[in-house]
């Protein structure tokens, strides 16, 4: 790999997940009720905020609702969290568990990832390339569950991307500018059912665009700034999303000569604070990619998720304490 | 909840005179929350056998998730009396009272007015309702002393991962106190350190036909807090006191800690009379703003949104 001194390698923030109690409560009755003894894998939901929250790392929250298929309702409340599709497989036995390949179950999940982009599925609903797989061993006498998520991500490990400058979103542009942007995306955003994780800004109109349009006008040589909401809050590193949008933007934007290019990008933070809304958090963040092509002799996908002690290892937690029946009966007096 | 269904739905606007308020002023406030403070959302419903007819289906309960909440009140307590402590005693007797001015100059006012007024009522309260609590706490530690044992994953999953690009967060050490000192290369990297997070419920309840606040919260590795665990973040006058543990009216199968709203419509009340002394009127859709500020008196260092111009 080619090293470069002036050239910081962008390192990225993977997600955290985070489990509401009443989603092993649900998962429990699912199990049992529906799923039964079947451990394909099957849909589940997981969300993140739109609105970052300060000193917070990337969140994806599940909870009673992530087993529940919205489809049948309009767009009802939640407007402001970002919908992250993915799958779940209980398995029935801790062994089958602890047996099954890690390693090949995520290139599958990249490999999926990897096709939509390059079928141009993802070109057409970007919010694809944030995907999950979460494996649950669980234990329904005891309350026990053992789980692991995976948030894919594809590499490129002889093609990285380099960070050249990091902006403020505030300093970028000005106040006027910023607040044209923010008006833009609320009505941009509002043309869709499920908020839209990434997004396009044309320099000269400020307008919001789609991915795919961005995308097209980039390759009229329009100055697009491509974006995304990025549920990281940290000034100097992006959230988890930016891997794969990368790996859009470098196969679907027109190529150079030059084996690199230049993107700008937003790492749009939305943040509200005492009833008001912020942008600075938000940063404009130059990048250094490599041309890839449809047919890359190399791609590696990672993204298992770290337990407690920063270890690859699944995650064990006991919800014995409050979801015991007896307790719950206890307390209903 | 028996008492709750059987108590008829409360139809007539009394909430300047009683500090009740009705469903229909409930979601009234609740839009205006969610409208100015996006961070609230009206919530996914869990059971739609579990909804209630006096609200519409998809305006059930308010919610806002992954609020942080990097103090414990002991570290308020703390650095209060280290700098400018100000602890007020209270006339008739046993509890004083702190000031959380160290939020936001302009909120505090209206919260230290409602604690004194839970304080005074604290002493009333019966502790009936909370009695049991004690024991269910009791079991949920033994049962806490078990989990280490659980927790050795002996497998090998060999999974290989490339670490040149990703931020590694090392592992959050238990009850580290908020001001450590970072060493200098983290300090450069400005690595996370990581926080307590809380996911807050309002609902309304029918009842006593005030709002009501639940909290789920989240140690430093995003595992479930236990209820022991919890009662660091309810101000040491409030827990075991206002806060039960009870299940939740839409989103069954766990036991959340609630504020309980026995007191909500009286203080609400006199909230509402100092504002009117002052020549203010709480209109009734700024009632979860009050609402959500004389609650931070119980939970003083969760670090929820809700907006600061609304003066007591």
């Amino acid at each position: 790999m080619q090293s470069s001194n002036e050239r910081d390698l962008i390192k990225f923030v993977p997600f955290n997940s985070c489990i509401n109690p009443s989603f092993w409560f649900e998962l429990n009755r699912v199990k049992l009720d529906d799923y039964k003894l079947n451990d394909d894998f099957k849909d589940l939901e997981g969300f993140c905020s739109t609105c970052s929250s300060n000193n917070l790392p990337p969140i994806l929250n599940f909870d009673y609702s992530s087993f529940k298929k919205n489809n049948d309702k309009t767009k009802i409340g939640h407007e402001n969290i970002i919908k992250v599709e993915g799958q779940i497989k209980i398995f029935n036995t801790i062994n089958e568990f602890n047996l099954l390949d890690k390693n090949k179950l995520l290139d599958e999940f990249g490999q999926n990832i990897w096709n939509d982009i390059k079928s141009g599925r993802a070109l057409d609903d970007p919010n694809k390339l944030n995907r999950f797989c979460l494996i649950v061993f669980a234990n329904l006498k005891t309350y026990v569950f053992h789980y692991w998520f995976a948030f894919p991500a594809l590499t490129f490990p002889l093609k990285s991307y380099y960070q050249l400058k990091l902006t403020k979103f505030l300093d970028y542009f000005s106040t006027e500018q910023s607040e044209q942007i923010l008006e833009n995306m609320d009505r941009f955003q509002l043309n869709f059912k499920s908020h839209q994780s990434f997004f396009a800004i044309d320099f000269e109109s400020l307008k919001v665009l789609s991915v795919k349009d961005g995308v097209n006008f980039h390759n009229c040589d329009k100055k697009i700034l491509f974006g995304l909401y990025d549920p990281n809050s940290q000034s100097n590193h992006p959230g988890w999303s930016l891997r794969n949008y990368l790996a859009l933007l470098a196969l679907k934007c027109k190529k150079t000569e030059q084996e690199t290019r230049i993107f700008d990008i937003v790492l749009f933070r939305d943040r509200y604070h005492g009833g008001e809304r912020k942008s600075d958090l938000s940063l404009i963040i130059q990048v250094e990619v490599f041309n890839i092509t449809d047919n890359e002799e190399k791609i590696n996908t990672i993204g298992w998720e770290r337990n407690e002690k920063s270890q690859l290892h699944p995650r064990i937690v006991n919800m014995s304490g409050s979801m015991n029946t007896e307790k719950l009966a206890e307390s209903a007096v | 909840n028996i008492a709750d269904t059987f108590t008829p739905v409360l139809k007539e606007s009394k909430f300047r005179e009683t500090g009740f308020i009705t469903p229909e002023e409930f979601v009234t406030a609740g839009e205006f929350l969610t409208g100015h403070c996006p961070t609230w959302q009206w919530a996914n419903i869990a059971n739609p056998k579990a909804c209630k007819d006096y609200l519409p289906p998809e305006k059930q309960f308010l919610i806002t998730k992954n609020v942080p909440c990097s103090k414990r009140c002991r570290h308020l307590m703390e650095s209060f009396k280290n700098t400018q402590e100000k602890v007020i005693e209270i006339e008739s007797g046993e509890g004083g009272w702190v000031d959380t001015h160290y939020l936001d100059n302009n909120s505090t006012q209206g919260a230290n007015q409602a604690q004194e007024i839970f304080d005074e009522n604290d002493q009333k309260e019966s502790d009936d309702e909370i009695k049991n609590i004690k024991d269910l706490e009791r079991e949920e530690d033994e049962e806490d002393e078990d989990e280490e044992a659980l927790d050795m994953d002996e497998y090998d999953h060999n999974v290989v991962e490339d670490d040149e690009t990703t931020v590694i967060t090392k592992p959050a050490k238990q009850d580290v106190k908020p001001d450590v000192q970072l060493t200098k290369t983290e300090q450069e990297e400005e690595i996370f350190i990581p926080t307590r997070t809380y996911d807050l419920n309002i609902t309304y309840d029918n009842y006593y036909r005030t709002p009501r606040l639940w909290l789920s919260g989240y140690d430093e590795n995003n595992k479930p807090l236990t209820i022991e665990q919890m009662y660091d973040d309810i101000s040491e006058d409030h827990a075991k006191k206002t806060v039960t543990f009870e299940t939740h009216p839409h989103i069954p199968g766990t036991l959340m800690a609630s504020i309980h709203p026995c007191r909500h419509a009286e203080v609400m009340k006199k909230l509402m009379n100092l504002m009117a002394e002052s020549g203010k009127e709480l209109e009734v859709h700024s009632y979860l703003m009050v609402f959500l500020k004389f609650v931070q008196s119980v939970i003083p260092t969760i670090e929820y949104d809700y907006t600061r111009n609304i003066t007591i």
